[in-house]
Order: C-alpha cells, then sequence, then structure tokens
C-alpha cells in the first residue's frame, strides 16, 4: 500500500476517525496495531510472520534481560535472530552467487544452490528498529516496555514501517504511551508536510526515473551527456523519492499527533562529506553511527583507528542498501571520500577560504559521481557508464527541459530556504498559499501515470 | 546517542495554517471543479452533422461527454454503439447516421459510436459519461460479434489487454480476464466519477498523443507543453490508425470462420447489453435496437445455426421487453469489409432498410 495511491486515502479516512476517537482510551494502541498489520500484510499478509517474530523477539529478549543477571546472552539472541532473518531473506541468494562467482573465477568444481528469496518489503527498517530497543535496554538507556501491544506498535507503526525514519524507542514508545492533544494545527501541519512529500514523489521523483530508467537500462547506447545528466538526474530523484515519502511519513504521524524525526536535510546543501552524511538519512546515519562506528570505538582510538572504524561503517552502510556489490562499492567510495576529506574540512583553508558554492558543488559532485554504482544494475554496467563519461563524444541528450526548470526550482527553493532569503519567501502567507496550490494543481493535472514504488522499498 | 533526535518542522516545508489551508483548500476546489466546466468555451466542439468522434480520441470520454451533450441538445436520434456505429471502414459521411441522414433528407440522426468499445464498456461509458443523452431517443447496436468466443465476450479467464478497461465494472461483476490489482480498481472506480479527472485525459489524448506531461516530455524535451495545447481537436474525418483495407473482406482473402459462441444464458456481454438497455430505459430514454447485420456469408456453416439460433434469442428477448428492433437480415456478401463491418453500400442498404421498418419509421416519428 504506496501512500500515494487511492487505496492508502481509504485506508487513512477509515484508520484516522477511529484513531481519532479511540486516542484518549486504551483501544488507541490496539487499533494502531491493527491498522498497521493489516498496513504491511496488503502486500502479503505472510510478511506479517516475519515481524511478529522480530517483534516477539526482541520483547522477550528485553524481558528475560529485566530478570536475570546476565543481559549479554539476551541482547546477542535479539541480534542473532534479526540479523539472522535480515541475512537470510537478504543477502543469502547474494553470498551464494558470489561464492559460485569466486568458485568459477578459481575453477573450483563447486556450485552453491542459488535461494530464489522475495525480499520482505522494509525488512531492513523494522529490522534495525527492533534491535535498537534491545540494545538500548542493554545500554541501560530505557526502561522495560511492559505492554507487548504497545511495544508491537512501535515496531510496525504503519506511517514509517516500510522506509523508516529508523525511529528509536526513546522517541516512538513514549509518544505511544501518551496522549497527546491532536490540534487543528497539527491537522495542518500534517497536510503541510504530506503535500510536499506527495509532491517530491510524484512531480518530481517518478518524473526523472523517465529518463534515468531509460538511460541505465541501455547505458552502452547513450553517450557522455545523457550518462551525466541521468546520473545527475538520478541523485535527485533517489532524494525527492527518499525524502517525499519521509515527508508523507512524517505528515501523516504529525496529523495522528505523534512526532516522527527529520531524516533529511537538504543533504545537497551539504560542504563537507561529514556534512552530507549529517544531512541524508539522518536516522540511518545516526543508527550506524550509535550501534556501529561508536561501538567499534569512534574516534576514540587514535586517528588511524578512526579512519578504519569510518571505512568499516560507510561499507556496512553500503551493504545495508542491497545485496551487490555495486552498493558494496558505493559505501567504499563514501569511505574513501570521507577518510580523504575529514581532515581537509576542518582547516581553516577549507571553511574560511573556499566558498560555500564550491564546497556544495564539489561535494553534490562527488556524491552524483558515486551514485553511479548505486544505481547501476552491476559493477560492469557502473564501470561502461564511468568509461562512457569519460571517454565518449557529448552529443544532444535530450532532457526535458521542463524536468530541468523543476529541478533548478527545487534547488534555489532549498537555497534560499537555508539563506536570508527565507523569511521573504515564506513569511508571506499568500506566497505559501500559491505555492502549495502550484502543487496540487500541478500533481491533479500533470503527474505521471502509475503508481511506481518507493527506491528504498526494495531495501 | 538517541536524544538527539531531530523533531524539527521539516527542512524545506511549505507550511500552511489551519486558515491558509481553508484558503488553499478552497482554491485547489475551485479549479478542479471549474476547469471542466469552463473548458468548453475556450475549446471549440468542430461540430458537423452527425457529431462523430475523431477516430484519436476515441478513449476520451470528456470529449463523448460534450457530443453527447451537443447532439442531445440539437435534438437528434442519437446511434449509439461500437465502431459499426461509427463507421470503420468508411469515411464520416458514409457511416449509417450519415446515410439514414441522406435517405431521410433530414439531418437528424446523430453517430454516437465508439470505435472499439464493447458492450461492458458501453455501459460503463454511457453510465458515466453519458448522462446528457437522457430522455432523448436512442438506436441501440447490438453486435452478436462481442459473444462469438468466450475472449470477446470477456469470460475467458486468461488475462489479456482489452479495450477500454477502465469503463468495465471494476468489482461486480467479476470479468475473468480483468485482473488489475484491488489498489487499481479502486483508484480507477473513484476516478472515473470525477470530471476534472475525464479532462485531464481530454487533454492528453487530444494534445499530448495519449501520454501524459512527464512521459509526452521524454518525446517531445525541448517542446513547450502550453504551446502543445492548440484549442483545435483533431478531425472528425481523420483516418483510423492503422488505415483500414476498405476492400470487401472476399477480396481482402478473408476465410470463412467457424466461431465458438458463448451461450446467451452465460455471456457476460448479452448480460451488459442488456444491463445498458435496462439503463437507458430506465433514464427515459426511447429505445430502438438494431440487431447485426452480422456478415452470416463469412460464417461456416457448422457455426452459423449457432449463430441464427442466438440472433433468434436476442430478437425474442427485445419483443419479450417491448423494445422496437430490427433483427437486420444480412447485407449481399460484397458489402462488407469483414465479419461486422459494413462497407459503404453496405451502410448505404441498411440505413434503407432501416428507414422501411414499420417499427423504425414508428420510433421516427415519435421522436423529437
Amino acid at each position: 500500500m504506496l501512500f500515494h495511491t487511492w487505496v492508502f486515502a481509504v485506508f487513512f479516512l477509515i484508520v484516522y476517525p477511529v484513531h481519532l476517537a479511540t486516542r484518549g482510551t486504551r483501544l488507541k494502541v490496539p487499533w494502531l496495531l491493527l491498522a498497521s498489520y493489516v498496513f504491511y500484510g496488503w502486500w502479503n499478509p505472510l510478511y506479517l510472520l516475519l515481524i511478529v517474530t522480530s517483534t516477539s523477539a526482541d520483547y522477550l529478549a528485553v524481558r528475560c534481560m529485566a530478570r536475570s543477571r546476565r543481559k549479554k546472552p539476551w541482547v546477542a539472541f535479539s541480534v542473532l535472530v534479526n540479523l539472522g532473518m535480515l541475512g537470510f531473506f537478504k543477502y543469502a541468494g547474494f553470498v551464494a552467487q558470489s561464492l559460485n562467482d569466486l568458485f568459477a573465477a578459481l575453477r573450483v568444481a563447486c556450485a552453491v544452490p542459488v535461494p530464489d528469496i522475495l525480499l520482505p518489503v522494509g525488512i531492513s527498517f523494522f529490522v534495525f528498529q527492533s534491535m535498537t530497543y534491545t540494545i538500548d535496554y542493554y545500554r541501560g538507556l530505557i526502561e522495560e516496555e511492559p505492554s507487548f501491544i504497545r511495544y508491537a506498535t512501535y515496531v510496525s507503526l504503519f506511517p514509517q514501517l516500510v522506509a523508516g525514519p529508523i525511529e528509536r524507542s526513546t522517541n516512538l514508545l513514549r509518544q505511544l504511551r501518551a496522549t497527546p492533544p491532536i490540534t487543528r494545527h497539527d491537522i495542518a501541519d500534517g497536510l503541510s508536510l504530506f503535500i510536499v512529500g506527495l509532491f517530491k514523489k510524484r512531480a518530481l521523483a517518478d518524473f526523472l526515473a523517465l529518463y534515468v530508467d531509460k538511460v541505465y537500462a541501455m547505458p552502452d547506447r547513450f553517450d557522455a551527456s545523457a550518462l551525466v545528466l541521468a546520473t545527475v538526474a538520478f541523485g535527485w530523484q533517489i532524494y525527492f523519492d527518499f525524502s517525499g515519502y519521509t515527508d508523507m511519513a512524517r505528515g501523516i504521524g504529525r496529523m495522528m499527533g505523534l512526532r516522527i524525526m527529520l531524516n533529511f536535510n537538504n543533504p545537497y546543501l551539504a560542504t563537507g562529506l561529514g556534512d552530507f552524511w549529517r544531512r541524508w538519512h539522518i536516522s540511518l546515519s545516526s543508527w550506524f553511527r550509535d550501534y556501529v562506528y561508536l561501538p567499534l570505538g569512534g574516534n576514540r582510538r587514535g586517528e588511524a583507528r578512526t579512519y578504519v572504524n569510518m571505512a568499516i561503517t560507510m561499507l556496512v552502510s553500503g551493504l545495508w542498501h542491497g545485496a551487490n556489490w555495486t552498493f558494496v562499492v558505493w559505501g567504499g567510495l563514501h569511505a574513501l571520500g570521507r577518510v580523504a576529506t575529514r581532515r581537509l574540512e576542518s582547516t581553516r583553508f577549507y571553511t574560511e577560504r573556499v566558498p560555500t558554492a564550491a564546497k556544495r558543488i564539489l561535494v553534490f559532485a562527488f556524491v552524483s559521481f558515486a551514485w553511479v554504482f548505486f544505481r547501476a544494475r552491476c559493477v560492469g554496467d557502473a564501470w561502461l557508464i564511468v568509461t562512457r563519461i569519460f571517454g565518449s563524444a557529448w552529443a544532444d541528450p535530450r532532457f526535458p527541459l521542463l524536468a530541468v526548470g523543476l529541478l533548478v526550482a527545487v534547488w534555489a527553493y532549498q537555497w534560499a530556504y537555508e539563506s536570508r532569503l527565507r523569511g521573504a519567501l515564506l513569511g508571506s502567507a499568500p506566497v505559501r498559499i500559491g505555492l502549495v496550490v502550484a502543487m496540487a494543481l500541478y500533481l491533479a493535472g500533470c503527474g505521471g501515470a502509475g503508481d511506481k514504488a518507493f527506491i528504498y522499498f526494495q531495501f | 546517542m538517541p536524544d538527539k533526535i531531530d523533531l524539527r518542522f521539516g527542512s524545506n516545508d511549505v507550511r500552511l495554517g489551519p486558515r491558509e489551508w481553508v484558503v488553499a483548500l478552497a482554491l485547489i476546489l475551485a479549479v478542479i471543479g471549474l476547469a471542466p466546466v469552463v473548458w468548453p468555451f475556450l475549446e471549440p466542439l468542430r461540430l458537423e452533422p452527425d457529431h462523430r468522434l475523431p477516430f484519436s480520441l476515441g478513449n476520451d470520454y470528456y470529449t463523448y461527454a460534450r457530443l453527447c451533450r451537443a447532439a442531445a441538445a440539437r435534438g437528434k436520434t442519437l446511434l449509439v454503439g461500437d465502431s459499426v456505429i461509427w463507421g470503420h471502414y468508411v469515411p464520416k459521411e458514409e457511416a449509417l447516421s450519415a446515410q439514414l441522414n441522406k435517405l431521410s433528407g433530414a439531418e437528424r440522426y446523430a453517430n454516437l459510436g465508439v470505435d472499439g468499445i464493447h458492450p461492458a464498456a458501453m455501459l460503463g461509458l454511457l453510465e458515466h459519461h453519458g448522462h446528457a443523452i437522457r430522455r432523448r431517443a436512442v438506436v441501440l447496436h447490438c453486435n452478436l460479434l462481442w459473444m462469438s468466443s468466450r475472449r470477446h465476450d470477456l469470460s475467458a479467464d486468461k488475462e489479456f489487454a482489452f479495450n477500454h478497461p477502465t469503463l468495465v465494472p471494476q468489482f461486480s461483476p467479476r470479468i475473468p480476464c480483468y485482473k488489475e490489482s484491488f489498489a487499481d480498481r479502486l483508484g480507477i472506480a473513484i476516478e472515473r466519477g470525477m470530471p476534472f479527472h475525464a479532462w485531464k485525459k481530454h487533454l492528453q489524448f487530444a494534445y499530448f498523443g495519449g501520454d501524459d506531461l512527464p512521459a509526452w516530455t521524454m518525446h517531445h524535451p525541448y517542446n513547450c507543453p502550453l504551446r502543445a495545447v492548440t484549442l483545435r481537436l483533431p478531425s472528425p474525418n481523420e483516418e483510423p490508425s492503422p488505415k483500414p483495407d476498405t476492400r470487401p473482406w472476399t477480396a481482402q482473402g478473408i476465410a470463412r470462420q467457424g466461431f465458438a459462441w458463448v451461450d446467451l444464458d452465460a455471456s457476460l456481454q448479452w448480460r451488459f447489453f442488456r444491463e445498458t438497455a435496462d439503463l437507458l430505459l430506465r433514464r427515459g430514454n426511447r429505445l430502438f435496437v438494431l440487431v447485426g447485420p452480422f456478415n452470416e456469408h463469412m460464417v461456416k456453416p457448422d457455426s452459423l445455426a449457432a449463430y441464427q439460433a442466438r440472433k433468434r434469442a436476442v430478437g425474442a428477448w427485445l419483443a419479450e421487453r417491448g423494445i422496437p428492433h430490427l433483427v437486420a437480415e444480412p447485407l449481399p456478401s460484397e458489402l462488407y469489409a469483414d465479419a461486422s463491418h459494413p462497407l459503404a453500400d453496405g451502410y448505404r442498404l441498411l440505413a434503407g432498410r432501416l428507414l422501411e421498418c414499420a417499427a423504425f419509421r414508428h420510433f421516427g416519428q415519435a421522436s423529437p
């Protein structure tokens, strides 16, 4: 069930009034859980078994930790169950195929059967979200949640279930325990977030996808100009697609009286790679920081170890995105980038002398280059694209001017949003109303056909 | 640690307050509500005597509704049906409505046929886009070709792409070969009740080659979409694409065929035809039904008897309901282009037979 479909509209029109009616009662959480399971089971009811397994294992682990002196085996149990499930459904085929490729390269007469397993939607998100509960409890950061229903609702809450943000129990469980008032300002704010997210997804991401998909499906048929434009377009597509989803999720949450965390903060305005990762998929970046980078030692064990820890974290982050060597290379490129620029970014020269616009363009160029590996079907395709970008002629790319216009308008808006112009731009009610009306009418009249799924659903 | 969660409102939001939302929603609803109503004042409908829908607008139900309104306003007798009424193999001036106009010496018949439409879709078309013709005189064509196989009848289990899927019933009765997801059916059911959606699709068919705006820009990357909206609709005389072979079926080398006729009792398309007739009667339309004329010369003897039995059963049902009708005798073989479409001379002959038919004359005399 996608946010931008009629079926979700009907679903929400049923769920929301009941939520408003029950939110002050004991039925609030069970109703949210039921709605969330219907939402998730809509893809495939069998997926519910996975989310129930993950939820039950972590709830049980914390209960046992609370009643036992030895906590470590229970946190290990939780991590094993969750990562085991993720490993089986997401990486088993990849590992088997990689082993077969290795055997073939070494001319070893051995073949591992490659399982054909359908990746359940959102598994990478809810598994991570559920694990934070056991790990945070183990670290003594949170209390045990006595209600299984409430805990299950925290893991499966439908607005952010399938593509995040990956919430922490400290934020979301606390809100599920309380009954914050839902004011008309919450509803207005929720609608404001939702319309922007919907515009990002339907008007921008799906539009750019038409060009990107065409070029990346047959990169050998396109020359440098088209490949460069498709790569830049993909950078914007994935941003609009994913941040659009997040905005819609946050908007729905807001209307339901829930504050879901910010996940994107204008990442293409970043002035350094470190800054980029503080702005891009914030909930995942901070998850890896808190549960991988810091446990590895962070920056507390000397400079060399810091770089190693950063590189490991980026590689794991790459692999989290998908079971393909392209994602490993993408993570590796960002690891290299971070290692190479970490010191530079803290110098006075970089912070004071290099113009902000130049820094933003450099970061955007590097991130776009890395997207080649993220988007390509395989490493071979990615390499072909890179070599053609630098080695083929520049001809008419036939990139739609309308898409250029929309991109320039959005980028200019983001620059203005982070500048002193923001007050002038958004301080005026007629301007804001005009923007919302323009977005809504563009969506109603010019939006593309089809219900294209979100890119991050595949992760 | 986790307490650093960023709960700011947004990073590039456009935040409206409750009152501002009321204003914005009012503006949005006003535009969405008014656009389909105001548009006809900007885009003239080139009405010729018998109103035929341009071929490329065969899926443009907004224009069809406009044609219905125009024809109804002029008090015409409306010929409703598939490509046999539309006149797939003939120019507009040779189609059945035009021949009736010529022979009767008055411009009183309008062509409201749609190329490629079948009874299931016709029901949806009239239900959702044909309100304007209520209480008018309607000649409804019954083409038994749609019951000539389980595939034509839409009762085959195997999925295939058929014409006008957004017009057919989405949930009930179940159409076995229609396998859209529940979500898509729901979307279709909701959107076809929205005049704005029909208007949006009209713009796509009339000016963007049937594509939505993003897809159109992929084919015309440097063109201004606003300039594409010329406000000039395609000509009703434009030829079908691909161009049909207008020779008689025998000259085209088409062999005689054995059809696997579906029993009327089990036929979906027959059920939808009956529901269409009922809908028109409920809406106060004066109804005349023209059955055929099917090209019986093209039917192998073993399936001809089955066809004729169904033809008789259709006639009996119409008689039982008191619906005036003509079960047309087959035209001469050389006047057919294929199994059901007459050529120009065939339409002329058919028009003559209709005008000679007492029930039709009575129907015509009572028509406004």
